[in-house]
């Protein structure tokens, strides 16, 4: 944690790169002696002047260690879209980070990772440190989105296709010309993995539904709900656990999660409008 | 994109004691589709199935201004083509290697006869079909929901 954690330290915008009609990846620098590092599946609260602050994963690379902080942000709201629409140059307020990561250190030898839409935002932080730690036996990365063009971080999937540390597979709901993935809903590739239940943890961020289903594919598979990670976001304000806006059953997201396990997740998804 | 190849089989047919998966293996043989090759076409006579061995597969239909319009792609593992299974026993889609393609190719005819002749078998065989329909449902139904759509947040 760096500086107040409750007040926004400004940061200039130093690179900006639009990954679809809707979506955009900020890298924010930040003032010196700043950044102190964060884990895979950190967020920051980001605040863009006068309109507001949103919870923002932080999708940059852990290893990455030079005082700047990469954010992708999807126009959604009015605090997203200015956020998205924020040019080289201009500054933002950021806090954090925030929460409890992925922990890839307790994670097991094989690693599954299951991204929905801009959950993928949550996850490539934990894919690039899974790529640069070696530890892992093998790595699947799993992305779903509504068509090809919506697919984000396009040059690492290049990249990770190519690659021999990274076994992915894209699959989109609608097709368009010259697509040469897969056609179908993310849990058909889960469903296609074959793997060491015992050997595996499976790391889930996508729309809640897309997480569920993907969960009970993998215990389908026999994973255990404690080697099935999920990320959730709920109304995240403070950041630090003292206003109780992402509260979910006896959880405050933004200190206890949002990473949690599903074993812990499964019931509290199962209450409706909790 | 990699296409998880390996030995993936459904565990059904891995259950079976090796007589039955001599008589499965009896009524198949090995084929293989270059890219492009289309393997059935939407109203055809469907008297086959396939288990995919590596590969993968477009279904498509023809929608009139928007051409060839896949709806889904199957691969390693899956099976492809149901439609023998009731009348009319008509493809409902046309089927496309994508890439080159591996599969095993099962005539239904003769599949129908071995597993009324064993019942064991037959149950097996049953229990990779509805798996398979029942997997394909549920996510057609989820992509239905259209999941990864904007949201209105902040």
């Amino acid at each position: 944690m760096f500086g107040d954690q409750l007040v926004p330290t400004p940061c200039k915008v130093v690179a900006r790169r639009d990954e679809n009609s809707d979506t955009s990846t900020l890298t924010l620098a930040a003032p010196a002696q700043w950044f102190p590092g964060f884990r895979p599946g950190q967020f920051m609260m980001v605040y863009a002047r006068g309109v507001g602050e949103i919870p923002l994963s932080i999708s940059g690379d852990p290893a990455h260690a030079d005082h700047t902080v990469v954010h992708t942000v999807r126009a959604v709201g009015a605090v997203s879209r200015a956020l998205r629409d924020a040019s080289v140059g201009d500054v933002v307020g950021v806090r954090g980070p925030f929460g409890k990561g992925w922990d890839l250190d307790s994670a097991k030898d094989d690693l599954i990772v299951v991204a929905g839409g801009v959950g993928l935002a949550a996850v490539r932080s934990a894919v690039l440190e899974a790529q640069s730690c070696g530890r892992f036996r093998r790595v699947v990365l799993s992305v779903g989105a509504r068509r090809p063009s919506d697919l984000l971080y396009r040059p690492d999937l290049d990249a990770w296709s190519q690659g021999d540390l990274v076994d992915l597979e894209l699959s989109v709901d609608v097709t368009e010309p010259d697509w040469p993935g897969h056609v179908g809903f993310v849990t058909q590739s889960l469903n296609r993995l074959v793997l060491e239940p015992g050997r595996t943890t499976v790391l889930l961020c996508g729309p809640e539904p897309m997480m569920r289903m993907s969960a009970r594919t993998m215990l389908g598979k026999g994973v255990g709900r404690k080697n099935i990670r999920v990320s959730l976001e709920r109304n995240m304000q403070c950041g630090t656990g003292l206003c109780g806006h992402c509260q979910l059953g006896e959880l405050l997201l933004c200190r206890d999660g949002p990473v949690v396990d599903y074993g812990v997740a499964e019931p509290l998804l199962a209450v409706k409008e909790l | 994109m990699n296409d998880h190849a390996g030995e993936y089989c459904p565990r059904e047919i891995e259950a079976l004691a090796d007589d039955q998966r001599h008589r499965l293996a009896a009524i198949s043989r090995e084929v293989q589709f270059a890219a492009g090759t289309v393997v059935f076409r939407e109203g055809e006579h469907a008297d086959r199935c396939w288990l995919l061995r590596s590969g993968r597969i477009a279904l498509t239909t023809r929608i009139p201004g928007r051409g060839e319009e896949t709806v889904e792609t199957l691969s390693v593992g899956e099976i492809l083509g149901v439609s023998w299974f009731r009348p009319p026993r008509q493809w409902q889609w046309t089927a496309t290697a994508v890439t080159s393609v591996t599969a095993a190719e099962v005539d239904a005819t003769m599949l129908q006869s071995v597993t009324e002749s064993d019942p064991d078998l037959g149950r097996a065989i049953y229990s990779i079909l509805a798996n398979t329909l029942l997997h394909r449902l549920q996510a057609t139904r989820a992509r239905l929901l259209d999941l990864y759509a904007r949201e209105h947040v902040r």
